[in-house]
């Protein structure tokens, strides 16, 4: 059948997929580390470490434990949300164990059992439960990224159409399976071939038996009377129960049979059954085939992923290891957005619309990076978006695909700050604050944020501060420097009262702004209730955006790459 | 977002001075207590603690023995707070704090049933009844007019002690001055900062260096307050050993490390004898459910949480703690909308004059209570059974020229607790 | 003490007059009971008029306006900040007056263009919208205390003095002339001579009183105007209500800040005079039908100033004090019935036309004095001096930052005027011979303008003063009172919402604590 050259060619593309995948693995820049190595000493040790695994008893014991409980569990799902687990555990297990005993039928239960027949229960039923099973899942996923405001926004139109592209397998494998119940050519074909009969007469009682207990949808319905459903009963002992249970135990074709029965001799007409079948098996192929190039992916990838996690963190890793491990992750990523859900810094989107401040997006990002595919634009978004993060490593501790998020981060923000994408921190310290006030004076921001959340702008904020003080009397940033105008250029209550004063600009390049550590003590013991870490949280991302802004523009303007001006000598505090 | 909800006997809102002896007393009578409030506004505390230093207010006589003093306030001001206490009440209920405070290791001394005088940042004189032990040799020292060197510090801003000696000099001629960089530091100094380097045992040791060649024929030597943190005891004998003379703080300008030290030790203690804290909270919203109980919600801008309690203490302060608002023409309690005393209209809130010897009129202005600090309505009828106000929100007083801040938080929030455990054993628990 | 002119009171006028004066070469000294500023020069908007507030009450007083008003853009810009201004009309207000508006500028030279509503609504999104007609004029705001003090550092550089907290008690007068003039130090309490070939009373609202004091007789009228101080700045532009002067019909921009006013109250006497709290919420009221945020915004100062008169009687007595001529008096004593040759007394005006009142009495001083050289402050900049700088908002906290030297901190946090900026103040005023107090520092810089009106400053500013050997004795409670009293002045009316809550912190520091209330009970001992 020419149908197997599809299913030759998507498993071929498939296995090429997935070694250039793993490849990369070995390839792909990701962090300082891989400068310092090549590809294929990233390969040998990545050998080395897993051959170190296996034979060494309390990693191999950690690891099949990870093997257990992570991927076949699911425990970190279990632990956050019943029903995201429920999901997980349907969509996954309906669709592995639907490739075990039903794509790949003859090659597993077809060998174990020798009666095996597709369309014999138990076998029937497990395809149909677990069909519903997976089927069930798909919508549950569907709904949650619909529904939680948070993923919605996160979710491509890649997330939907996989998980539509399950759907259309096990939807079009069910009208398969129910067109091919009710189609009389097909049991004209299956007379010819297993009862070696094509006389009317001697099939008239199987066809009436069938047409009474199997729903075949004859034209004209054949008569059914008594001693003709006998002996129907008598042919089909002999010629076909061997192979064929009773479809009503096709919980999810049988009923779709039902609904097709008046419009039987339609399909049979056209042959219905035979496009459905070219349907479902092309779709079973097409998914195979992009396997590698989709989140499919992590079929492979996030089992290997939450085992190497059960090893220990990245940091704990040989470096030449790293780099290897974080390009794991990256295709170990599932790209559920529980990340961004409970990202520390995932409000500030609200603020401003930059999608790579969210963990989830953020990724992609990098990939793209490492793989060399960004522009300027898209590379000074993600700088925007990494130098944002503050690290609180919540990311990592949610992530149900065991990425280390967090050393991920760090390596990109090292990749971003080579690449000529410097870390606000530093280079904020090669002005000082008066200095900043004149550059950032001449970068008007672009109108993004919402006036409604923006905190420096509304003279309310403001209002109720008396000066006490306060604030910089609790302040550890404050606390640790001997000198905190040398240090700091000005202190939290300065920040506040620059501000209303109309002077933002004085404000968002002072080291205090930048150096805030964001421990909220300054706002939980103002008296007056003013929102100091907001306020200051606010200014540094405000300066962030203004010369990403001025970036962006610039980046195209061949003469000037950078919009900080060089250091100067003149006026700049503790140097 | 779903509120979590939290059953409780007694809410306490506030943690000024009143909403912590509140949350005290209710944990000594076992109350099941809850607090809510920003503790940050407990560092407006200056250290002393005043009973009562100044009556009649108009005349601005110094009470020398304010225990004779508040039994005089009673007679003339019979709606002033403490007039709905007995004066054992009073006393036992300031006895009771300030072994709190011992406890705690950082006792406070008082001359018994005499007043003190404290010197000032202002190089004014202050009279009081119980100081921190860190400042217990000042007032001693100011009665006997004793040589003392007073040492300021270079960058901290509001204390100087050439001022202090100056200002002083018809009473303390032999107040000496002198102005030496704080140990390790540059710049600007900031009290709690200074407070919490002197808890280490070096600095300690470079100050007394620094200040030992000065000493001369001074037999005290006083400093901005800012003489530890935790460790105040050790810091005052390492000082006094070093140096070999008494040392003593000189309270600083607000906010202070004194009041910072107050608010580390209740935050400590507190939680510990088993008030449950929501701090740096407040209420966001209230109302009277089923039972008579309050549902409060509470959260920082957003209710987080809905405590349901069988009674409210309200210890929110004045205007500075936000338990009352003053709108243009009138003045209201922020949480409950409670009827509030107040002059006929804001031309009378003030006088023209800062300073004006009869104290302005709007600080008179607050809640009036009941004899068991339950809120009343203009008639004078109790507000609600279970509802209590205790501390600065109380009307008929003015604790900033009666100097009666501390004990009229303390003696108040006594009472009140006190009316609310009675409240609690007669209503059984649902 | 000997000098060929003495000016009485360091306003704008007598400042005015010693620069005009200086530059003809002629000798002067000034005396001023208070600081400079002290009366309406120091209370008012800082409104330089483009005139069309007085086309109708004052026709010739409008032209003067906006003469003076193109000069001194020129002149002195670093005083002026050009705004613009509108002139705008609310549903209800006098069709009649919008109509001949137009007309009325143009027979006084004054520019105005119709602006169309939504584009005035745009320029200036505070506006109300039931506004009703808008028209553009050339208002400005000039910086009043910069303008005295930088036309006083002018006229010192030409040979002019100033003595501050100098009282004039008395004249000598002889053969019809003023022979000398007797002073009193109100800091030393002591008392001196000053012999001027002629005196000038540019006393201001206190004109009478130094007249009486020559044994003229001058007739006044005593206006008080209230003002209020914004927390933030309302507008862009000056907007004037466009109707008959009436109170609370002028928002005016300044720096970060704006203000409101004013009112007009005759008052008895321009001695004691407190914003009050009924004309507060009159102005407030009045304020935000024109621009509706002024009904929830904070003011963070309430000041008022007393408009010098004059003739009272002539004028037509009772009545509204705004319809009397906004146009100055020069009054030459030796034509009038005491016959005081070498007297002269210039009163009434307004700060736009400071100048040109200045000129005119120098005119006169000079042909009593046979100078022939002529007025040279209509083509003369008024030279930018440091005396001034630091009562512009903004400027302490932008060079703080720049300079952002060691150990140079924060006296006033709300403000941030650093250390350095006071050692300056200081110098200067100890190079005039006066003394450093915290009033005077306040004067010269935005120091206890802030939110905390003082709460933090006035002590911080104390112990640094002392400190650095600027202050001795007890001075510092006397010090320290003085100044809070002054800055509860402009609060009290204010008082309420957060204002009501930092007062309270002041009072609980400064009186709480630091029983600032009981140092007049001195010396109690138990």
């Amino acid at each position: 059948m020419r149908l197997t050259y599809f299913a030759y060619l998507a498993a071929s593309i498939c296995l090429a997929g997935v070694l250039y995948r793993l490849g990369r693995w070995f390839v792909l820049p990701l962090g300082p580390e891989s400068l310092e190595t090549t590809p294929l000493r990233r390969g040998i040790n990545a050998g080395r470490a897993v051959f170190a695994a296996v034979i060494h008893p309390r990693r191999l014991a950690l690891m099949l434990r990870a093997l257990l409980l992570e991927v076949a569990g699911q425990r970190q799902i279990l632990r956050q949300s019943p029903l995201r687990w429920v999901m997980h555990m349907a969509l996954s297990f309906g669709i592995l164990l639907l490739l075990l005993v039903h794509t790949f039928d003859d090659y597993t239960v077809a060998r174990l059992f020798s009666d095996y027949a597709a369309t014999l229960n138990p076998y029937m039923l497990l395809r149909n439960l677990l069909g519903l099973l997976a089927l069930a899942g798909v919508i549950v996923a569907l709904a949650r990224r619909w529904r939680d405001p948070v993923i919605r926004g996160t979710t491509r139109r890649a997330d939907r159409l996989l998980l539509w592209l399950l759907a259309a397998i096990v939807v079009s494998g069910a009208v398969l399976e129910a067109a091919q119940i009710v189609s009389p050519n097909f049991f004209d074909q299956m007379v010819v071939d297993y009862m070696g009969s094509d006389d009317p007469e001697e099939i008239a009682p199987l066809k009436a038996y069938w047409a009474k207990y199997f729903d075949v949808a004859f034209t004209p319905p054949p008569a059914a009377d008594a001693a003709a459903l006998e002996e129907g009963a008598q042919l089909h002992a002999d010629y076909c129960a061997s192979c064929h249970a009773r479809p009503t135990s096709a919980v999810m074709a049988y009923p779709l049979a039902r609904a097709f029965k008046p419009l039987a001799a339609t399909m049979a007409r056209i042959d219905l059954e035979t496009w459905l079948w070219y349907a479902h098996y092309l779709i079973s192929c097409l998914a195979l085939a992009l396997l590698p190039f989709t989140k499919l992916f992590h079929l492979l990838t996030t089992p290997l992923s939450l085992m190497v996690r059960a090893q220990g963190p990245a940091a704990a890793d040989a470096a030449v290891n790293r780099p290897a491990r974080r390009a794991m992750g990256l295709d170990a990523c599932t790209h559920c957005g529980e990340c961004s859900r409970h990202c520390s810094v995932a409000p500030i989107f609200q603020v401003i619309p930059n999608r790579e401040i969210l963990p989830s997006e953020k990724l992609s990002g990098v990939a793209r990076l490492a793989a060399g595919r960004t522009s300027p634009r898209t590379a000074m978004a993600l700088a925007e978006g990494s130098f944002i993060c503050t690290a609180c490593g919540r990311c990592t501790l949610w992530c149900p695909s065991g990425i280390d998020l967090q050393d991920l981060w760090a390596a990109s923000k090292k990749d971003l700050r080579r690449s000529g994408y410097p870390d606000p921190h530093g280079w904020i310290r090669r002005h000082s604050a008066s200095q900043w006030a004149e550059i950032l004076a001449g970068h008007a921001a672009p109108a993004a944020a919402k006036p409604a959340v923006c905190l420096t702008d509304n003279p309310n904020t403001f209002w109720a501060c008396v000066q006490c003080s306060t604030c910089t009397n609790v302040c550890p940033v404050v606390a640790v420097s001997a000198d905190p105008q040398r240090d700091l250029e000005m202190t939290p209550q300065q920040v506040m009262n620059l501000m209303r004063l109309q002077l933002k600009e004085a404000a968002m390049g002072a080291r205090m702004v930048w150096d805030c550590v964001t421990c909220y003590k300054c706002q939980e013991h103002c008296p007056q209730g003013v929102r100091v870490a907001d306020v200051l949280y606010e200014l540094r991302n405000e300066a962030c955006r203004r010369l990403s802004f001025a970036q962006e523009r610039r980046a195209s303007n061949p003469n000037r790459t950078t919009i900080i001006p060089p250091a100067s000598s003149e006026g700049k505090p503790g140097a | 977002m779903k509120e979590k909800e939290i059953a409780c006997d007694l809410v306490i809102i506030g943690t000024g001075m009143a909403g912590m002896a509140a949350a005290l007393f209710a944990a000594r009578r076992g109350l099941d207590a809850v607090q809510v409030g920003i503790t940050g506004e407990l560092g407006f505390a200056s250290g002393p603690l005043d009973l009562l230093g100044v009556h009649p207010v108009a005349e601005g006589r110094m009470v020398g023995d304010p225990w004779q003093g508040i039994a005089r306030l009673c007679r003339d001001e019979p709606l002033h707070p403490y007039a709905k206490l007995e004066i054992a009440t009073i006393r036992r209920a300031m006895e009771d704090f300030l072994a709190f405070l011992q406890t705690g290791g950082y006792p406070h001394v008082t001359l018994g049933a005499r007043n003190q005088m404290l010197v000032t940042a202002a190089g004014t004189r202050k009279p009081t009844y119980a100081v921190p032990h860190t400042m217990q040799h000042g007032p001693t020292a100011l009665a006997h007019q004793a040589p003392c060197l007073l040492v300021g510090f270079e960058g901290l801003k509001g204390f100087s002690a050439r001022q202090i000696a100056l200002s002083l000099e018809r009473h303390w001629p032999d107040l000496r001055p002198v102005r030496l960089p704080f140990p390790d530091a540059q710049g600007e100094l900031y009290t709690e900062h200074m407070a919490r380097s002197l808890d280490a045992a070096e600095t300690r040791q470079k100050l007394v260096d620094a200040i030992r060649p000065h000493l001369g024929d001074a037999q005290y030597v006083g400093l901005p307050a800012v003489l530890g943190f935790y460790r105040t005891e050790r810091v005052l004998a390492d000082l006094q050993q070093g140096l070999g003379v008494p040392v003593f703080e000189i309270p600083t300008m607000l906010p202070a490390v004194t009041g910072v030290r107050l608010r580390e030790l209740f935050e400590q203690r507190l939680p510990a004898m088993g008030i449950r804290p929501l701090w740096q909270q407040r209420v966001l919203g209230v109302q009277r459910v089923n039972g008579g109980r309050w549902s409060l919600a509470v959260g920082y801008t957003e209710a987080e949480r809905l405590v349901v309690a069988r009674s409210v203490l309200l210890c929110s302060g004045r205007f500075f703690g936000k338990g009352l608002h003053a709108r243009r023409h009138a003045i209201q309690e922020t949480i409950f909308d409670l009827p509030v005393v107040q002059p006929v209209d804001r031309e009378a809130w003030h006088h023209k004059d800062l300073l004006d010897p009869q104290g302005h009129p709007i600080n008179r202005a607050g809640v009036a209570v009941d004899e068991n600090f339950r809120p009343v309505d203009h008639q004078g009828n109790t507000l609600f059974p279970n509802l209590f106000a205790a501390g600065s929100l109380l009307a008929y007083q003015d604790w900033m020229r009666q100097k009666c801040g501390s004990g009229l938080a303390v003696a108040t929030a006594c009472g009140a607790v006190n009316s609310c455990a009675d409240f609690l054993k007669q209503v059984a628990p649902a | 003490m000997q000098t060929q002119v003495l000016i009485i009171g360091a306003g704008v006028t007598g400042a005015g007059l010693a620069r005009d004066l200086g530059l003809r070469g002629v000798q002067t000294v000034i005396v001023e009971k208070r600081d400079v500023n002290n009366g309406a020069s120091g209370g008012n908007h800082g409104l330089l008029h483009s005139g069309a507030r007085y086309i109708a009450s004052d026709p010739a007083s409008a032209a003067e306006c906006h003469q003076e008003n193109q000069l001194l853009k020129r002149l002195a810009p670093h005083c002026v900040e050009t705004t613009g201004g509108l002139f705008v009309a609310m549903a209800g207000d006098d069709e009649q007056y919008i109509a001949d508006f137009a007309d009325r500028c143009r027979r006084c030279r004054i520019d105005t263009a119709p602006v169309d509503l939504k584009e005035a609504r745009e320029q200036e999104p505070a506006l109300s919208d039931r506004l009703i007609a808008a028209f553009s004029v050339d208002d400005a705001t000039i910086d009043p205390f910069k303008l005295s003090l930088d036309n006083l550092a002018d006229a010192r550089q030409h040979g002019g003095q100033l003595l501050r907290y100098s009282k004039v008690i008395g004249f000598e007068i002889e053969d019809g002339r003023i022979r000398a003039t007797r002073v009193r130090d109100d800091l030393t309490g002591r008392e001196h001579r000053i012999e001027a070939e002629v005196v000038v009373n540019a006393a201001g609202a206190w004109a009478g009183e130094i007249a009486t004091l020559a044994g003229a007789e001058l007739s006044m009228r005593y206006s008080k105007g209230t003002l209020l101080v914004t927390q933030s700045r309302m507008s862009h532009r000056v907007i004037n209500r466009l109707r008959k002067a009436t109170d609370a019909d002028i928002l005016v921009p300044g720096g970060t800040v704006s203000i409101l006013g004013t009112t007009s109250e005759r008052v008895d006497s321009p001695d004691v005079i407190y914003p009050e709290i009924h004309e507060v919420d009159h102005i407030i009221d009045e304020g935000a039908v024109m621009v509706p945020a002024l009904a929830d915004t904070r003011y963070i100062r309430a000041y008022c100033g007393v408009r010098p008169l004059i003739g009272g009687g002539a004028q037509g007595g009772g009545g509204d004090d705004r319809a009397v001529s906004r146009g100055f008096a020069l009054i030459d004593h030796g034509g009038r019935p005491e016959k005081i040759a070498n007297f002269v007394t210039i009163t009434g005006g307004k700060l736009t036309t400071y100048r040109l009142m200045a000129e005119k009495t120098a005119d006169l001083v000079c042909r009593r004095l046979g100078v022939a050289a002529p007025c040279r402050t209509h083509t003369e900049p008024l030279p930018n001096t440091v005396d001034a700088r630091w009562t512009e908002p903004g400027l302490a906290p932008n060079t703080w930052l720049r300079t952002h030297a060691a150990d140079d901190l924060l006296i006033c946090e709300c403000e941030m005027v650093p250390q350095s900026v006071v050692e300056e103040i200081v110098a200067s005023i100890k190079q005039q011979a006066g003394r450093p107090g915290l009033k005077a520092i306040g004067l010269r810089s935005r120091i206890g303008k802030g939110p905390c009106q003082g709460t933090f400053c006035s002590q911080r500013l104390a112990a640094h003063l002392y400190d650095r050997q600027h202050l001795s004795n007890h001075q510092g409670v006397e010090e320290l009172r003085a100044f809070l009293s002054e800055r509860w002045r402009g609060q009290q009316p204010l008082l309420w919402d957060t204002s009501l809550a930092q007062a309270e912190l002041l009072e609980a520091m400064h009186c709480g604590l630091f029983c600032l209330e009981l140092e007049e009970k001195k010396g109690f001992r138990f």
